[in-house]
């Protein structure tokens, strides 16, 4: 694509009023080949030239010789550089040389999967190898279970069937698994948190299982750009691995602009809409005939761009108008594939995905790649970045930013994105939540030995002791035995996802499915009298059935959708336990957080105009976990109010500040842990950590013993913190509250004052004394009148005063 | 006890009250340790400790009359149907008539205990029940903890070889697949005979309709006329075992050998009903 001329006239249109905000050049860069040796079997390179790959890029040609050499590897290379074929080759090459071997490919998503078995294919058949391959996941009818266990030799799955499907079935695998020459491991960047500890357990599971079978196969993984990619690979594989990273594969010049929305008031506090800037770039780029890839976080907004740029390219051109689609979760499987495979032969002109589409799924070379809206971390708008420039073409990215604190930062910082490195994985096969679930499992497919006991973490004996003592487990002559009842897999999801899925039903088309949504989702999206959103066609939904798990709607022709509103509440049950903190109290104990969608706003299509509103009725959501709050003392609010700061955003700041700072002491993703501020259970406002999973996962009750390490590491981020008022790395939080919602139409969230924050730790650490930087005001606003001072309140009656509202409150 | 053991068990304790939530219905279900005097082994069922290709388990062999008082007359019955079986060509009968076609001490009935249902769980008993002239031979294998299921498994194969058919209940779908899955696991070869008579199949042929559904139990009730008293019930078989390996206390033993014992005479008895039934 000619970026350049694109630029040019896009700077020419009517609708252009200064948006690039900032052009960042990547340059161009050659290829780089090299030779293999030993050389791949007559039958292979053969194969390889028919389907276009004459040389093998440095990276692949690595990866193939050391695979080949038995090592385990790792390739880190970015998006379209051709990383399938370093392990498709040493697998291909296996099946030649040995008509037994079998290979196991682990992908993270079922498409993946899928998507991987087509490329497969591209060397099967008489004029290729021949070999059956197969995807085994969850839609795998059961008649063809038993085929693919006795003739694929390569079975393509992900890690929660490998968990709940084979590993504890393996007497029947036991031909393929004694036969396993290669495991593939895929995308490991996404084996994060708990999530990863979890797989990381299940790989380990495999090992043994091989084992004990004659197999010892070698690990094939590959990983988009993290900051510690072999760390992550070892920790996850539970083995010594290669890293390959050195990228030969070719890149043409890319440019990556910030386009920010103009201003369209005199005070500039407003911004045109980023949906319809996003839909009119996609209008652009499709009439240029560029294939564009547009990247949303919530669904419906992967909706609603759709719709704008239909409607826009109708005005140009109406046959183009089906050249846009949206791309999501929740659409059925074979609508996904069709979307992919239009998108792949290039009737498909641009693309509005969710991140659904940010892993791997080829779906050929896009040039272009608009992000709207921050993704929320660094690796992933690389991620997302990537999709656009395969080969030596030019290539654009545009990231376009809300008009919201965090990423009206980021388009004023480009220096933040450019100069930051992606974010760390980091998982804990060892925390002793994820290692119970997980020996149960283990046992439960073959008697733990003593040695791998040892070897299975610190705290694996001590567990397995427990287990014993509730007559899991019984030790016999230096064995652990499962003694327990059923299947101890089916009692661990791997991911933290309710297993309860609603179907989305057309009552006007004999109550045809259209779709599916998660049970959080659907409370907030297909609550009765929303508009659901499908293909850009607006539903209106009917009835929400909880019961059945069904959402029965019908098309409505409307000119407008739906946003809810959804309120978090977090309480303690009970309190475990507390301490003085210094100055200040952390307690430890049962929280529930009660999520509540109690109305909706009906948003007009254009001009986002609030047209009405309705109420929802709903049952709150409740997560019953474990949590740490801490108060701090009146003293510290009163000190935080002497320098004229406002004590609540302080908070707000310390609790943002906190979830960054906490996956590294208690080694879990910042996803898997929730932080907030309330004053419910409390005397005053209190800070809440909390786990994200029902029961918890020790995440907080491990912070409760680490409170002072992490408030000097949470006060140590700040400091160090080069941002004058508060960024997203330190007091903003980069993940918004409802990522569900449009952006456009919620609360914009707020990046809170930074001295705020500052000054609460230092009082907090008992560090000081501390002077803030003077108020700043924002400019034109001129000086607001003073707050009033009186008499302060004395401390046990501000306390008594507080109690009182609090009591008050849960009265109503 | 190092102060970080004594850390760390504390750390449990907390982990194991946060688990409970997870565990409260099973750890219900356990039985509560029995209070009586411990049972051994040897008194609770007269076997010896055999050895085989894979190690030693519990043989336990009896003759018909040591079984049951009317078992040598079951036999009787059983082996005059046998010799007299006129088949009508229906169906259900079909798997009966393979087994006429073989000598009646070349089949072997086989009912197993397992610790599950899946085949992962370990099983522990395999009970064997076959002619040997006039009398009537149970033959039951019994491992006494799980490292013994080997031996067991190992024994059965080779036996399994000098039959030439096999009689189950549901063994189609449950016994033969549970063995040879677990002979996988031990990398132990299983062959069955090459006949196999699974008594479901044909009862569903045979009764059909005649009875609330085909569980053993309901058959033998209906067609044998006899309800078992005080016999441990399916469900508690596993734990029971369990229990045995944790203590050693046998007194459950028994009551599971007579189980697996009456399972066996009964499917005996379902064979000699059958082949009288077209009268
Ligand atoms: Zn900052």
């Amino acid at each position: 694509m000619e970026v350049t001329k694109f630029l040019k006239r896009v700077q020419t249109e009517d609708f252009y009023a200064g948006q690039i905000a900032h052009k960042h050049t990547i340059p161009a860069r050659s290829a780089r080949f090299a030779e293999l040796s030993p050389p791949l079997p007559a039958k292979l390179a053969r194969l390889l030239k028919d389907t276009g790959v004459e040389k093998l890029y440095v990276h692949q040609a690595e990866a193939v010789k050391l695979l080949r050499g038995g090592e385990d590897t790792v390739v880190v290379t970015s998006t379209a550089s051709g990383k399938t074929l370093c392990y498709n080759v040493p697998v291909l090459s296996s099946l030649l040389e040995d008509p037994e071997a079998r290979a196991l490919y682990l992908y993270p998503t079922k498409a993946l999967a899928q998507d991987q078995l087509r490329v497969l294919q591209r060397y099967m058949g008489p004029k290729g190898i021949e070999f059956r391959a197969g995807t085994y996941d969850g839609d795998t009818p059961a008649s063809s279970r038993r085929k693919l266990r006795d003739e694929a030799r390569v079975l393509l799955t992900n890690p929660d069937m490998l968990h709940s499907g084979i590993l504890p079935n393996h007497a029947k695998w036991a031909n393929f698994l004694s036969r396993l020459r290669y495991v593939v491991v895929d995308e490991i960047h996404s084996y994060r948190g708990v999530f990863g500890s979890h797989v990381a357990n299940v790989l380990r599971r495999l090992d043994r299982i091989a084992a004990h079978y004659g197999a010892r196969p070698v690990i094939a993984a590959s990983s988009a750009t993290i900051a510690n990619p072999g760390e992550h690979a070892e920790k996850l594989l539970g083995r010594a691995v290669r890293v390959v990273a050195e990228d030969g594969s070719p890149r043409g010049r890319k440019q990556f602009l910030f386009w920010n929305p103009p201003t369209i008031d005199v005070g500039e506090m407003e911004r045109r809409s980023s949906n319809i800037e996003a839909a009119e770039l996609v209008t652009r780029l499709v009439l240029d005939d560029v294939q564009t890839i547009a990247f949303v976080r919530a669904r419906v907004v992967s909706e609603v761009i759709t719709r704008y740029a239909r409607e826009m390219l109708g005005k140009h051109r109406s046959s183009m108008k089906d050249s846009v689609h949206p791309y999501r979760g929740g659409y059925l499987p074979e609508e996904r594939r069709a979307i992919e495979k239009r998108l792949f032969d290039g009737d498909l002109k641009a693309v509005i995905s969710t991140n659904a589409l940010e892993l791997g799924i080829d779906v050929g070379a896009l040039h272009a790649s608009i992000i709207v809206g921050y993704p929320g971390s660094i690796a992933s708008t690389w991620q997302q970045a990537g999709r656009a420039g395969r080969g030596k073409d030019e290539a654009i990215t545009i990231f376009i930013p809300y008009n919201t604190p965090l990423d009206q930062y980021l388009a004023s910082h480009p220096e933040y994105f450019f100069g930051r490195s992606p974010e760390n994985a980091i998982i804990d096969p060892g925390n002793p939540h994820i290692l119970m679930a997980q020996l149960r499992s283990a046992a439960f497919e073959l008697p733990l030995e003593a040695g791998e006991v040892e070897a299975a973490g610190e705290y694996a004996p001590s567990i397995l002791e427990l287990l014993e003592d509730e007559r899991e487990i019984a030790f016999v002559r230096g064995k652990y035995y499962w003694t327990g009842k059923g299947y101890p897999s089916a009692d661990v999801n791997l991911r933290n996802i309710s297993p309860n899925i609603y179907t989305i039903v057309n009552e006007k088309a004999g109550n045809s499915v259209i779709g599916t949504i998660d049970e959080s989702s659907a409370f907030q999206q297909v609550h009765p009298q929303a508009i659901y959103l499908h293909e850009a066609e607006t539903y209106f939904v009917n009835t929400l059935d909880t019961e059945k798990k069904v959402a029965f709607v019908e098309p409505a022709n409307v000119d407008y959708y739906t946003q809810s509103i959804t309120e978090t509440q977090v309480k303690v049950d009970r309190e475990e336990k507390s301490r003085e903190w210094r100055i200040a109290k952390v307690s430890f104990g049962d929280v529930s957080v009660t999520s509540l969608t109690f109305m909706f706003r009906k948003i007009k299509f254009g001009s986002r105009d609030s047209i009405g509103y309705g109420k929802c009725d709903l049952p709150p959501q409740v997560l019953e976990t474990a949590g740490l709050w801490i108060v701090p003392p009146p003293e510290t609010f009163a000190e935080v109010r002497r320098h004229g700061r406002t004590p609540g955003e302080g908070l707000l700041g310390v609790s943002n500040v906190l979830r960054e700072v906490l996956p590294l002491f208690v080694m879990c993703d910042p996803l898997d842990v929730g932080t907030t501020v309330n004053s419910r259970s409390t005397d005053s406002p209190a800070v809440y950590v909390y786990d994200k999973y029902p029961g918890g996962l020790g995440f907080s009750l491990k912070a409760y013993d680490l409170v002072e390490e992490i408030m000097k590491a949470a006060l140590d981020l700040i400091s160090s913190c080069t941002c004058a008022r508060g960024c997203p790395s330190c007091v903003g939080s980069p993940i918004p509250p409802f990522s569900q919602l449009d952006p456009e139409t919620g609360g914009k969230g707020m990046i809170p004052d930074k001295e705020a924050a500052l000054v609460m730790l230092h009082h907090l650490l008992e560090i000081g004394p501390y002077t803030p930087r003077a108020v700043e005001r924002a400019p034109g606003e001129g000086t607001p009148p003073e707050r009033p001072r009186g008499k302060p309140l004395p401390l046990e009656l501000q306390g008594k005063l507080r109690a009182e509202l609090h009591k008050k409150a849960r009265a109503k | 006890m190092s102060e970080r053991r004594i850390d760390l068990k504390r750390e449990l304790e907390e982990l194991k009250k946060r688990a409970e939530g997870v565990f409260t219905a099973r750890r219900s279900a356990i039985p509560p340790r029995p209070r009586t005097a411990a049972v051994r082994l040897a008194d609770a069922a007269a076997g010896e400790e055999t050895a085989g290709a894979r190690g030693v388990f519990y043989r336990i062999r009896a003759d018909a009359p040591a079984i049951w008082p009317d078992a040598p007359a079951f036999h009787r019955e059983y082996l005059e149907a046998l010799a007299g079986a006129f088949f009508p060509p229906a169906p259900p009968f079909a798997p009966l008539r393979a087994l006429r076609d073989v000598p009646p001490e070349r089949a072997f009935y086989l009912d197993i205990e397992t610790t599950g249902l899946g085949g992962a769980a370990p099983l522990f008993l395999v009970g064997l029940m076959y002619s040997s002239g006039a009398s009537l031979v149970v033959d039951q294998l019994f491992a006494r903890d799980y490292s013994e299921e080997a031996a067991v498994l190992s024994y059965l194969a080779g036996l399994s070889r000098r039959f030439d058919a096999l009689v189950t209940f549901n063994g189609i779908s449950f016994d033969v697949p549970y063995i040879r899955d677990r002979a996988t696991v031990h990398r132990i070869a299983f062959a069955p005979p090459a006949v196999h008579v699974d008594l479901l199949h044909v009862a569903r042929g045979v009764v059909a309709g005649r009875t609330p559904n085909h569980r053993l139990q309901t058959l033998e009730l209906h067609l044998c006329k006899r309800k078992r008293i005080g016999d441990i019930p399916g469900a508690e078989i596993p734990g029971a075992y369990h229990e045995f390996v944790r203590t050693g206390d046998a007194k459950d033993v028994a009551n599971i050998l007579h189980h697996n014992r009456l399972d066996l005479v009964t499917m005996l008895q379902l064979v000699t009903i059958f082949l009288s039934s077209r009268s």
